[in-house]
């Protein structure tokens, strides 16, 4: 809502208090003030009169002007405007006036001709193009000879120099979209006195058409007509208030409507009585079908849209926009004036549906006082006659409007300061819901505040404790800490803390931290990474095709990051993220990695290609930092998973779900994402590693006797996996205790692995015969398996 | 005598050894076994008894002189080969070491774990909600009309069914107050995600992280919020920044607040950062409204609370003065290398 002083100023004297004091305590109170400035910020502007005006030789579009500045002598200027002549009445920017972009107006030669001064359009004053006439989108202003005096300041003639406030008003505070509204609200804010303009009702004869209605969404329906009207352009003082109030000047009958709602927050139609086809207006909500609005277009109404309809014709689209045929226009001499109510989320609906808001429907919407219509209804009327001739208004047919009866609260000044942590005394709670417009009474010994028909916003205590803090100032509250103590609060749950502890051992470990959009495309979506698919979740009113399903993998995702990265000149990448993933009824936590490219170099260490051992590496870190031994879950070869490298991927399981697969990417996929190579990646149900209890850390007796190693080196001939091998190593002795393959070499000729063997006997030293004894045994176990010892 | 001639001509031929190698050499020839001295104890045994005595006390007293001077120039002659291979032995300590480069955490990350941080020290729970909830979870149980603008579907993410998207982390009241079954004091924050049906713009993100506040107990005021959130905004931004609380709306509290903090980039003067005014609004917060409170089971006539909502991607784009929401969402590892954790 933008209110511009000027006008604030005849309805609340705040003559005493600076543009930044008004909107300091407007913003206090709740009504953020976004910005104030005058219209325009142009200096040394006056009003002038162009003398004479003669071409400029060698030039096909400057003149020559003589202009009447209330100097001595005229000023010469040289000016292009297509408009220029003799009498016009113009802006002009004197040398040294300052224009709002930031430019100063000099004497100067133009075409080699000596010219003191510019004439000026609206647009060079500061005016939004949209409020701009005709004359000033391709010329200089032309001012109404009888309304100013030549040498006055230019830009408070066109009433730009008046400090616009634009509010930002809070949504139920639908009484603040009025001049009335803001100025009662202010006088709250600043203690001033304030009274309610009366307006005198017509008093004519009985109305041309009768309001009526058929539907309970209409509560209240008055309206008058007027005769003998003269439309035109509205006065330079109107115009410029609704230019300043953000609304485009359009004629004088749509601008008095205009206008009287600015004022009052009582959105106004007006009917062209001619193009009415009964002699009733009727709020009706069972029309369906075309219906064309005023600016033209043609809308399709259903049943539920609330319309006013004449003699069965729909004449206007309740509480949004006349139709074309019944709007008023240049030829208009006989008006209705509807000043109605209508249910705002009736009117907030069909706005949405056809994408159609007017100032009258976001009025609506968010709710007005019907105790305003008859008085707004007697401003029109003064003004169809001051400013449009009217010779004949009549008096206010009414339909429903009754007296609403308001709402009292009964409220203690105890539950009061107990919800605000303040001790204010009685007196001053009660002086700020005064201030407010409340009425405070006192009934059988309690207090009951009276709220104004337009607050309906305040409905019960804890809405008048806001009343009061407001106004009081939230400064005014002395703050304390909560008393609450939980007797327990660990802080962060314990899934919470070890998903944070594996998120911290990633990022040491040198990867990079991501966060993506849950809501991926249907291309991304339609990756099965960990778990065939479950029924997507999805919004039915998606904003893009991009984002418009809930993603069950986060791996894709990543792969997306690591192809935007890589186009953008970064191939050597490793990035993870932790974050829910959804389906229809169900929800994980997922840990994704991606590692593309090679691995950083570690100082004077070169880097290498990542490898699928880097990123079995941090998936056994993460099961060790969660104290999960080897022996809980399950790993082995992935060779069917249409994503994976087949011969160098993995999964891991847990019993019989499968919590992980990872690996090298398909090559399929690593060119669907043009990432770079190699690419690797890791889906993982991070949820069922946090809920396994890790193993709880139990005191050792460090062994009292040495370990011994012995290395052997072995040539398969055979295909034999590393972890068959080890195993087939420990089982054959007791005193092998651990065994570590340490070398391995895969040529055409076979795989040679060297293995380490740790040996311990705990209850005395190894002797040599026992040493070799072991390691015999050992190697037979490797020879059933194909080894043979390398000579 | 002998014995004097022998123990001179060690000690001199020790002088001219001139390391470690040398000092050896005259050690085996003057201390060995067939050596010079072991010849001199074998003429002892050939004395008459009663010379015995004295003979052998100076052989002995040569002996160990000539042994100590061996033993010091030896030591001596270690320590400066030792030193000298040592030297021999130097690096280039300017050289880069082999460090482990820490990985960069996106700066949304590093905003919520301040955040839960914060409110983990001051005694809060730390409780985490769904992505995907419900229409009465969203909104009806928060007090928020039928026909408010944020339910519009133009606004909001609707499923099948009464599912949406949660459009604010405040839809963890209604579960955690009915999870105390309308008894005993709650105190939690619950950070998550976000959706909203905004266009992706410099300011607009349809996805965004919250980090909701709620205490309710018997008595808890607006001056309690007030005292929690000024330490809040004091350790989020700064001792320095001012705080300016403004009087709002917000249909789950009553009354409600928005907070400012004064504008980093201008310090309170006006700049396009803060749009002129000085001031940058970073919270939402209130007392939580008799109705929110009523309809999950709480009496209002005997509890009260707070709740406050803060922005993690507004509070990362003023810590950090990052130009554009979408940023943090496109995780350009160029970008992200500005962020690490604060220690």
């Amino acid at each position: 809502m933008k209110i511009v002083r000027e006008w604030l100023e005849e309805l609340l004297d705040v003559s005493s208090y600076s543009d930044e004091e008004i909107a300091s305590a407007l913003t206090k109170a709740g009504t953020e003030v976004g910005s104030y400035a005058p219209l325009s910020t142009a200096t040394g502007i006056v009003v002038g009169k162009i003398l004479t005006c003669d071409k400029v030789e060698d030039s096909d579009h400057l003149h020559l002007l003589s202009v009447d500045v209330g100097e001595e002598k005229p000023r010469q200027i040289v000016c292009g405007a297509p408009n220029a002549r003799a009498g016009l009445v113009t802006a002009v920017a004197l040398p040294g006036a300052k224009l709002p972009g930031g430019k100063t107006i000099k004497s100067g030669a133009v075409h080699g001709i000596l010219s003191d001064g510019m004439c000026c359009s609206t647009l060079e004053l500061g005016l939004e193009e949209k409020y701009a006439d005709d004359c000033d989108l391709t010329g200089i202003h032309e001012f109404d000879p009888s309304s100013v005096k030549i040498g006055e300041d230019a830009v408070k003639a066109l009433g730009l120099d008046s400090t616009v406030f634009d509010l930002e008003v809070l949504s139920n505070r639908g009484d603040l979209l009025s001049y009335e509204g803001v100025a009662r609200e202010l006088s709250s804010d600043l203690g001033l006195p304030y009274e309610e303009k009366e307006a005198a009702a017509p008093e004519g004869k009985e109305p041309l058409v009768q309001p009526a209605s058929t539907t309970e969404k209409c509560s209240s329906f008055l309206l008058i007509t007027a005769e003998g009207l003269k439309n035109k352009e509205s006065p330079a003082w109107l115009r410029s208030r609704l230019v300043a109030s953000g609304i485009r000047p359009i004629d004088a009958i749509v601008d008095i409507g205009n206008y009287a709602m600015l004022l009052t927050g009582q959105p106004l139609n007006m009917y062209d009585l001619g193009a009415l086809k009964g002699n009733d207006l009727t709020a009706v909500d069972d029309y369906e079908g075309k219906f064309v609005t005023m600016d033209g277009k043609e809308r399709d109404l259903i049943k539920g849209d609330v319309v006013i309809s004449s003699g069965g014709v729909p004449a206007c689209l309740a509480g949004i926009m006349t139709s074309l045929e019944a709007s008023v226009g240049p030829k208009t001499t006989r008006v209705a004036v509807e000043a109605a109510s209508f249910a705002g989320a009736d009117i907030r609906r069909t706005s949405l549906r056809l994408g159609l808001a007017s100032e009258s429907s976001l009025r609506f919407s968010k709710g007005i006082d019907p105790a305003v219509s008859r008085r707004t209804l007697a401003i029109v009327a003064a003004l169809l006659k001051s400013i449009c001739g009217a010779a004949d208004v009549s008096k206010v047919a009414c339909y429903g409007a009754k007296d609403e009866k308001k709402v009292e609260i009964p409220f203690s000044v105890e539950r009061i300061n107990a919800r605000l942590g303040t001790s204010f005394s009685s007196e001053r709670i009660i002086e700020a819901l005064k201030r407010d417009h409340l009425i405070v009474k006192e009934e059988n010994g309690s207090l009951v505040a009276v709220v104004p028909s337009y607050r309906k916003d305040l409905l019960e205590e804890a809405d008048l404790s806001e009343e009061a803090i407001r106004l009081i100032g939230i400064e005014e509250i002395k703050s304390v800490l909560p008393h609450t103590v939980l007797p327990y609060a660990p802080g962060r749950s314990l899934q919470k803390k070890k998903q944070d502890a594996v998120r911290r051992y990633l990022t040491h470990l040198g990867l990079d931290e991501t966060i993506t959009y849950s809501l991926v495309s249907p291309k991304l979506s339609a990756y099965e990474v960990l778990l065939p698919k479950k029924e997507d979740v999805k919004p039915v009113n998606p904003l893009t095709v991009d984002h418009s399903i809930m993603r069950q993998d986060v791996l894709p995702s990543l792969l997306q990051v690591a192809s935007y990265n890589a186009a953008h000149g970064e191939n050597d990448l490793s990035f993870f993220e932790t974050s829910k993933v959804y389906g229809e009824g169900y929800s994980d936590l997922r840990l994704s990695i991606v590692l593309t490219g090679k691995r950083p170099g570690q100082g004077m260490i070169a880097s290498r290609d990542w490898s699928f051992y880097d990123l079995k590496g941090y998936l056994e870190g993460i099961l060790f930092l969660l104290g999960i031994n080897e022996q809980r879950v399950r790993l082995a070869a992935l060779s069917d998973h249409p994503l994976f490298h087949p011969g160098r991927s993995a999964y891991l399981a847990l019993g019989k779900e499968r919590i992980a697969v990872f690996g090298e990417l398909h090559p399929s996929l690593v060119r669907a994402f043009a990432l770079p190579k190699p690419a690797l990646g890791l889906e993982l149900d991070l949820g069922a590693l946090l809920a396994l209890k890790g193993n709880a850390a139990k005191a050792v007796v460090p062994p009292s006797f040495p370990s011994v190693r012995r290395d052997l080196s072995i040539v398969y001939e055979t295909e034999v996996v590393s972890s068959e091998a080890v195993m087939a190593i420990k089982r054959s002795s007791s005193f092998i205790e651990r065994v570590e393959p340490f070398d391995v070499y895969q040529g055409e000729d076979g795989k040679r692995v060297a293995y380490a063997l740790f040996l311990r006997k705990k209850d005395g030293t190894l002797v040599e015969g026992e040493i070799e004894e072991a390691v015999k045994k050992a190697l037979a176990a490797l020879e059933r398996l194909g080894g043979k010892l390398r000579q | 005598m002998e014995i004097e001639e022998i123990k001179a001509a060690a000690l001199e031929e020790l002088l001219k050894a001139s390391d470690s190698r040398e000092v050896l050499e005259v050690k085996n020839k003057y201390l060995a076994k067939k050596g010079p001295f072991a010849a001199l104890y074998k003429e002892l045994g050939k004395l008459p008894p009663e010379e015995k005595g004295p003979f052998g006390k100076a052989i002995n007293d040569a002996r160990n002189e000539v042994s100590l001077a061996l033993e010091a120039k030896l030591k001596e002659a270690l320590a400066s080969e030792e030193k000298e291979r040592l030297l021999k032995e130097k690096i280039d300590v300017t050289l880069p070491g082999t460090s482990l480069a820490e990985g960069h955490t996106n700066p949304f990350y590093l905003i919520v774990d301040e955040i839960i941080d914060i409110f983990v020290s001051m005694g809060y729970d730390v409780v985490e909600g769904e992505d995907v909830e419900t229409v009465p979870y969203n909104f009806s149980l928060l007090n928020i009309p039928e026909d408010h603008p944020s339910r519009d579907p133009s606004d909001t993410f609707y499923l099948k069914g009464d599912g949406v998207l949660r459009t604010q982390t405040s839809a963890a009241q209604g579960h955690e107050m009915q999870r105390h079954e309308g008894k005993g004091a709650i105190k939690l924050i619950s950070p998550g995600k976000c959706y909203r049906r905004d266009e992706d713009d410099l300011t607009h993100s349809h996805q965004f992280g919250q980090v909701e506040g709620l205490v309710v107990d018997k008595g808890v005021s607006l001056a309690e919020l007030k005292g929690t959130l000024e330490i809040f905004v004091k350790k989020m931004f700064g001792e320095k920044r001012e705080i300016r609380f403004r009087s709002s709306y917000f249909p789950f509290t009553e009354p409600s607040v928005e907070v400012d903090v004064s504008c980093a980039s201008c310090g309170g003067k006006g700049c396009p950062m803060c749009k002129g005014s000085g001031w940058i609004e970073i919270l939402g917060a209130g007392e939580v409204h008799p109705n929110v409170l009523r309809m999950n089971g709480y009496d209002p006539s005997i509890y009260s609370g707070f709740a406050f909502g803060v922005g993690i991607d507004r509070v990362a784009i003023l810590r950090y003065g990052i130009d554009d929401i979408r940023r943090i969402y496109s995780n350009d590892k160029r970008f992200l290398s500005a962020f690490k954790e604060e220690k």
